[in-house]
């Protein structure tokens, strides 16, 4: 009888170590595919009411559109739907770059150009377009 | 009778540890390391900027560690920025930005070639060898995978050509063509 009672708190115990170990496991399994789905602009926290999507298509040698208006002071993220090719965009004016999007708050009004910062042929020079941060 | 709970003890033990290494793997994956990518975007501007040197690549070298594809990119990477070869570090973060979004190694043997060209004009022989190979045995793999546009028979008469003539005992090519080879697609 005491040997019984043993046994089923053993397999009790390993029951309760199992489920916390499912609970670790899952949980970090859960972390690093929000990570993923946060790469190509889908449904992550990034996307709250306050971040503005704009979509850019990149293909040599050409972004579509070229040329993008947001307002100063907006919260923004550029997400770039690479084509045929992995183009990615720098702004060198603001110091932003990033190969699937770029995100970051429009504080200064102006003008300003982005290009492609992966040589992707005789067109490359000319993958420009622009950002207009209105006031 | 009494063995039950040593047994059941020991397979507590293994699955739990199982458990610890397969999520402390998925932690420490490069594929879908959001931290590789976000390293990768930062690095385009000064790359764009021609302001790197192998110091801009010692935290992508820490988090690429363990993984062969991903830390041979890294090393290829470093030669290149300390040979001030640009363009073709863009090219190269770019796959392997690929690579650690998708965990598919893409088949490049244009990619491949330039790379030889540029590893043997610098003198790094085993770079530029292993390129070489690489780019020999991708070779039929991209002829079948690759999309068949338009450029597609130039792309292959210019690989299939650079062969011949590697073999031939030719060892050079031009700007042009290396520039071309390595902005070819990949399959």
């Amino acid at each position: 009888m005491q040997n019984k009672k043993g046994q089923v708190v053993i397999i009790a115990v390993v029951v309760i170590a199992l489920i916390a170990a499912g609970f670790f496991f899952f949980g970090s399994l859960g972390n690093s595919y929000s990570n993923v789905v946060s790469i190509d602009g889908g449904n992550s926290a990034e996307n709250s009411e306050n971040t503005r999507i704009i979509n850019v298509d990149a293909q040599k040698f050409e972004y579509s559109p070229s040329v993008i208006k947001i307002k100063k002071g907006e919260h923004v993220k550029i997400v770039i739907n690479n084509i045929d090719f992995n183009h990615g965009m720098v702004i060198p004016s603001l110091e932003l770059s990033g190969v699937d999007s770029i995100e970051f708050t429009a504080d200064e009004a102006g003008t300003f150009e982005f290009r492609c910062p992966t040589p992707c042929g005789n067109g490359h020079r000319d993958m420009v377009g622009t950002l207009i941060i209105e006031e | 009778m009494k063995k039950k709970p040593f047994f059941a003890l020991i397979f507590l033990f293994i699955s739990i540890s199982a458990l610890f290494l397969i999520s402390y793997k998925l932690e420490n994956s490069v594929v879908g390391n959001q931290e590789i990518l976000n390293e990768i975007d930062k690095l385009l501007l000064p790359v764009y900027n021609q302001n790197v040197t192998e110091s801009s690549f010692l935290k992508l070298q820490k988090l690429t560690e363990g993984d062969a594809y991903a830390s041979d990119e890294v090393s290829e990477i470093i030669v290149l920025a300390n040979e001030k070869e640009y363009s073709h570090i863009g090219h190269s973060l770019g796959f392997l930005y690929e690579y650690v979004q998708t965990g598919k190694i893409p088949i490049c043997p244009g990619h491949s070639l330039s790379h030889y060209y540029v590893f043997s004009k610098h003198g790094e022989t085993d770079l530029a060898i292993g390129n070489l190979e690489s780019a020999k045995e991708n070779f039929g793999a991209w002829k079948s995978g690759v999309k068949k546009d338009s450029n597609y028979d130039a792309n292959f008469n210019l690989i299939d050509s650079l062969f011949k003539r590697v073999e031939s005992g030719n060892l050079t090519a031009s700007d042009d063509e290396i520039d071309v080879l390595a902005e070819l697609p990949c399959a």
